[in-house]
């Protein structure tokens, strides 16, 4: 998922405007049109777009247009029960949910999809996305079941086979005239205002970094830290709390044991984690003070840090006990816990502490080194735009503190390593060796190309510089709009993938990849073109008959975008 | 499971024909042999996952007539004949669902903790002296919750009048602090776009309608739905801005003619002077991006996070919003704490008339008024399949299955047609799943009479009846079916004989070792996939096939 292939908002790039300087000349307001001739009374019949967001464990769905879902449905086991089965009403079904975990793994029956495919039935995603399509549709949109056209949103990386059995279900169940695939990293730049970010999604089964830049996806790094992660962690403390015994009896190669997850329910887990989990704001970055390089500063630094921590830890006040009432141990019982001890599974599940970063897998950074790599990657200037603008979206996001820990995280590595990617010991300790800097210095001063002083030349650094049109046009251009904040690191809110979906259909802006319903079930996914060989809608366009029919109407070959 | 009840469930064929299953990459490839042989015949398998989606109680479905198909939800298109709350019954019209969304909008809500219906009261000051039961108790109202005692006083909201909640509960947020109004919202960004642009030639009269206008901040924290305003706003004024430099003055796909372009295009089309050109030539630059909360940008406030953390740690646990009050809030961002919870506006409900995803005839369709609860089609599938009933043969003893021991159950056939119907079932030998119980059907086919007159066949065959009631006395005593016999049977049901030998639950002993693990949910009930061919003759050659599957208790 490298440089420029992020067609799906190649047509919001594209989009120009005149300077913004001279608004001056009348003009009335833009009419959005959505009907295919354009004619004013067909603002009537406006044709209102259902926008769908698919993820690892909510299904979102409203209609363009709304600032959030009418429906945010999870995939639990409560939702694949057969129709007509009560159960759930009898007494003493809460008490019965040990039996119901039986043979999965922790969470899984909570999840639409894992990120492993092997041995993954299909048909059984498409048959939970239907159901949750029919619940939200019948319950909470409210609407028929006349075609209507549809705009999914997909994680940016999702595999093919997942998303064409989604598209078979949508097809073959709702006859949907069309449905146009969007990326969510890039919604969410959309829905948070900016046109560059750095979008961190900490989701169910990973953390995904991806890079936009001008709406383009130009990089995205991936950590096995996610929500589901998290939880795992939870899980433990709590276990570890309410019966130590149970966790020794390790389960096989990685999940819990036997006793370990009859101990607690995957449903109280979360609520705790939901409600009580917090993260701790770690160390407050120093102010910028040019403090560079030096050690003894650095270890006063620690000291400091450490005695804060020392602080909150041991003061009995700010840390008191916190008393959670469990229901679905046996027996019932009130676990207390100290408030800090809350926060650990984040510590240990989202910034990786007990483990040294060079210990880890790259697949398994935690999420503050990740950033400070993803912006490591990206170009100078790319760089310099994407860190004053990170966005935290995703479940793990909600986590009280956690944005700000993050940052502040990723203000002390940049402040400790510079935006160097070489680092280790030997670098410190080349870098604080005065030897090894002299003798460079020196031999660049003494080199042996001695240069010959010419009287009548104006030394070249005193030369006025010479005069570029094109950097002259740029500047002139730049300050008629208004500065662009960069360099320094600040985390901007965003409403959220949906929302940008919501955002850009009311704009009447189309995505790239528009798959036609009678094109799909005849070639399914394998008719689909690679991205690179469209156009994108920037098609010649003239006042002939052609013209009025919409831009998507008429396209013979059709692209998946990023998925295909 | 002193108490279990069986219960049969039918599958709409529907779901055979949509997706193939299909598995990426099974782990171990099964034998070519047994892979052909499933092929052939593979039975369904009630214990699948999937199986949860396409089976449905006799109750759930409909028929079409014009298909001889059973429909299920699956298969049905809806249409909408009203919208309702069903708090109080009014039924909303179809535009006010498009731009109100799916909320009654009168005074109906539900308890933030609890959801129980919410009721107004008034905490004023009760009138006193004579007649006073006469006056109505006058203002602030609150909304109280008679479950658990929540009032709306709780968070802060007071209301001056007793109806019309919706509307003012919209207008302040918690802890009484009024909310700014996208109307108020709108007149700003224009105001401000006024400025922007000073020589505006724009002379229509300034509406201003005697109310001031408010300052809004450029730093404020906003909630989802202005920001979404403010950046829908900003958005579109970036691309109004971008529509003249299109090259036809069209922008993306959009032909409209009101758009500036178009119109300077079409004044250009004759004369040589073309007035679009000058703009499209003129440098593009890009579309720039929110600068303040004014146009929907906002920046990370981690001091609310700080708040929620001290809350947390001061308030503990109960003070937090549970994942189910959560669910309910329209707008679950950013609440954490019981304190930030709103009353839940009811969720409408519909009435919607149903037809046959192939053939379009209306299966069902409700008469439109909210309070009656008549039809006026109704196709449902129990007036036309023959409904199946299972129970256990010895009907004294508790029923719960021994293993190894075989254990006969009656199937009931009844059939509801005016026509005599021919039914032959099956059933696999074991059962699917992991513990595999024998089954044996002793009269896999059989006919069952027709659905007519109840009185008329009292009075004609009573001599019929007095032979049937001294065959099932004669078996009473023996308990004993026979093979290829029909057990008992009446005017229009059919009884057979179904014997099952079930298996014992011990997971350890099972052959295969990825099998091998505690009882998971609902195994210990023995579902029996049984194929259900029902044929009869009506004015056109009727012929239908169902599966169905029946569940008895272990």
């Amino acid at each position: 998922m490298s440089s420029a292939n992020g067609p799906a908002h190649r047509s919001v790039a594209n989009i120009r405007s005149p300077p913004t300087a001279h608004p001056g000349s009348p003009h009335t307001p833009l009419r959005t049109i959505s009907s295919a001739f354009g004619s004013p009374s067909a603002l009537r019949a406006e044709e209102d777009y259902v926008v769908i967001e698919l993820g690892a464990r909510y299904f979102r769905a409203g209609f363009a247009g709304d600032a959030v879902p009418k429906a945010v449905l999870d995939y639990g086991p409560e939702q694949r029960r057969r129709a007509g089965d009560y159960r759930k009403w009898n007494m003493g079904y809460e008490k019965d949910w040990r039996k119901r975990i039986q043979g999965k793994e922790w969470g899984e029956a909570y999840e639409l999809w894992r990120p492993d495919l092997r041995g993954l039935d299909l048909g059984l995603i498409g048959d939970k996305v239907d159901r949750a399509f029919r619940e939200a549709f019948t319950k909470y949109l409210l609407t028929d079941s006349r075609p209507r056209r549809l705009i999914l949103i997909l994680p940016s990386v999702l595999p093919l086979p997942l998303v064409s059995t989604v598209l078979d279900t949508l097809f073959t169940n709702y006859q949907p005239p069309t449905v146009s695939l969007m990326s969510a990293p890039a919604l969410t730049t959309v829905a948070a205002g900016l046109r560059s970010a750095l979008v961190v999604d900490i989701g169910w089964s990973e953390t995904v970094i991806s890079s936009i830049y001008e709406y383009r996806e130009v990089q995205c790094t991936r950590s096995v830290r996610g929500t589901k992660m998290l939880g795992e962690e939870m899980f433990t403390m709590l276990v570890e709390a309410v019966d130590p015994t149970s966790l020794q009896e390790r389960g096989d190669e990685r999940g819990f044991g036997e006793k370990a997850r009859n101990t607690l329910s995957f449903e109280e887990c979360e609520e705790i984690l939901v409600r009580m989990a917090w993260c701790k704001p770690g160390k407050k970055p120093e102010q910028p003070v040019a403090s560079f390089g030096l050690t003894p500063v650095k270890e006063e630094d620690e000291l400091r840090s450490s005695m804060r921590t020392m602080n909150i830890s041991g003061d009995e006040a700010a840390d008191p006990q916190i008393s959670i009432p469990l229901r679905s141990t046996n027996p019932r019982q009130t676990l207390k816990l100290p408030f800090s001890k809350l926060a650990e599974p984040c510590e240990i599940a989202l910034l990786g502490k007990g483990n040294l970063p060079q210990h880890l897998d790259d697949e398994e950074l935690p999420i503050h080194l990740l950033v400070y790599r993803s912006l490591l990657k990206l170009p100078l200037d790319v760089r310099s735009i994407c860190m004053s603008r990170i966005i935290f979206v995703g479940g793990g996001s909600n986590l009280p503190g956690l944005k700000a820990r993050i940052l502040n995280e990723v203000a002390a590595l940049i402040e400790q390593r510079g935006w160097d990617i070489v680092q280790g010991k030997a670098v410190d300790q080349f870098r604080n060796n005065p030897k090894l800097q002299r003798t460079r210095s020196r031999q660049a001063d003494e080199g042996p190309m001695e240069v010959l002083r010419d009287s009548n030349l104006v030394p070249p650094g005193l030369l006025d510089q010479e005069p570029d049109p094109i950097e002259d046009d740029l500047r002139r251009e730049a300050k008629k709009d208004p500065p662009v904040v960069s360099g320094n690191l600040r985390a901007i809110d965003s409403l959220g993938a949906w929302a940008g979906g919501s955002l850009l259909s009311q704009m009447k802006i189309p995505a790239v990849s528009i798959i036609d319903r009678d094109q799909w079930i005849q070639q399914g996914p394998s008719g689909a073109s690679r991205a690179g060989e469209i156009t994108g809608t920037t098609q010649r366009q003239s006042m002939g008959p052609g013209a009025f029919k919409s831009a998507a109407g008429d396209r013979s070959s059709w692209t998946l975008g990023l998925w295909g | 499971m002193a108490s279990f009840k069986p219960y049969t469930y039918f599958q709409c064929p529907c779901t055979d024909t949509n997706l193939p299953p299909r598995r990426l990459g099974e782990s171990r490839p099964p034998s070519s042999s047994s892979e052909t042989e499933q092929e052939d015949d593979r039975t369904f398998d009630p214990r699948a996952p999937r199986a949860n989606f396409s089976l449905y109680p006799l109750e759930h479905l409909l028929y079409c007539e014009d298909c001889h198909q059973i429909r299920c939800p699956r298969c049905v298109l809806d249409e909408i004949v009203t919208w309702y709350c069903p708090n109080c019954l009014f039924e909303v019209p179809s535009g006010v669902i498009k731009s109100e969304g799916n909320r009654c909008t009168r005074s109906c809500f539900q308890c933030p903790i609890c959801i129980a219906p919410l009721s107004v009261s008034s905490i004023g000051a009760p009138p006193e002296g004579l007649g006073a039961e006469y006056v109505q108790p006058s203002g602030p109202y609150v909304l109280n919750c008679a479950y658990c005692m929540w009032s709306s006083k709780e968070i802060g909201i007071q209301f001056e009048k007793p109806n019309g909640i919706y509307a003012q509960l919209s207008k302040v947020k918690n802890g009484g602090t009024p909310v700014i109004t996208p109307k108020e919202r709108r007149k700003d960004r224009e105001e401000r776009s006024r400025d922007a642009s000073v020589p505006m030639v724009m002379e229509e009269g300034i509406s201003e309608e005697g109310e001031e206008s408010v300052n809004l901040d450029a730093h404020e924290d906003l909630d989802a739905e202005s920001q979404f305003a403010n950046l829908k706003a900003f958005y579109q004024s970036q691309l109004a801005e971008a529509s003249p430099a299109s090259a036809l003055g069209f922008t993306g796909g959009d032909y409209g003619y009101g758009s500036p372009g178009a119109l300077s295009r079409i004044m250009g089309l004759y004369t040589g002077s073309n007035f679009a050109d000058k703009r499209s030539k003129s440098k593009t630059g890009t579309m720039r991006e929110a600068q303040d909360a004014l146009e929907g940008l906002q920046l990370c406030n981690t001091a609310s996070d700080e708040e929620t953390i001290a809350r947390l740690r001061n308030e503990g646990y109960e003070n937090t919003a549970s994942v189910a009050q959560l669910k309910e809030q329209t707008h679950p961002a950013h609440i954490h704490s019981v304190d930030d919870l709103r009353p839940i506006a009811y969720l409408l409900r519909t009435k919607r008339s149903k037809r046959c995803k192939t053939c379009r005839h209306i299966l069902s369709k409700p008469e439109s008024k909210v309070q009656t609860t008549r039809f006026r089609i109704r196709l449902v599938a129990p007036s036309y399949i023959p409904s199946i009933s299972i129970r256990p043969l010895a009907t004294s003893q508790n029923f719960l299955l021994t293993p190894f021991k075989p254990t006969q159950f009656v199937l009931t056939f009844k059939n509801p047609l005016f026509d005599r119907v021919k039914v032959s079932i099956a059933t696999p030998g074991t059962t699917p799943g992991r513990f595999e119980s024998r089954v044996t059907v002793l009269c896999p086919q059989f006919e069952v009479g027709a659905n007519t007159d109840a009185w008329e066949e009292a009075l004609r065959e009573g001599a019929e009846r007095e032979k049937r009631r001294t065959k099932a006395e004669a078996s009473e005593g023996q308990l004993q079916a026979e093979a290829g016999k029909v057990w008992e049977r009446g005017r229009n049901w059919v009884s057979v004989v179904v014997e099952v030998v079930p298996t014992s639950l011990r997971a350890d002993v099972l052959m295969k070792e990825e099998d091998r693990g505690p009882v998971r949910e609902d195994e210990d009930v023995v579902e029996i996939p049984v194929f259900v061919r029902v044929e009869w003759e009506a004015e056109g050659q009727g012929d239908d096939t169902v599966v169905g599957e029946g569940g008895e208790g272990g």
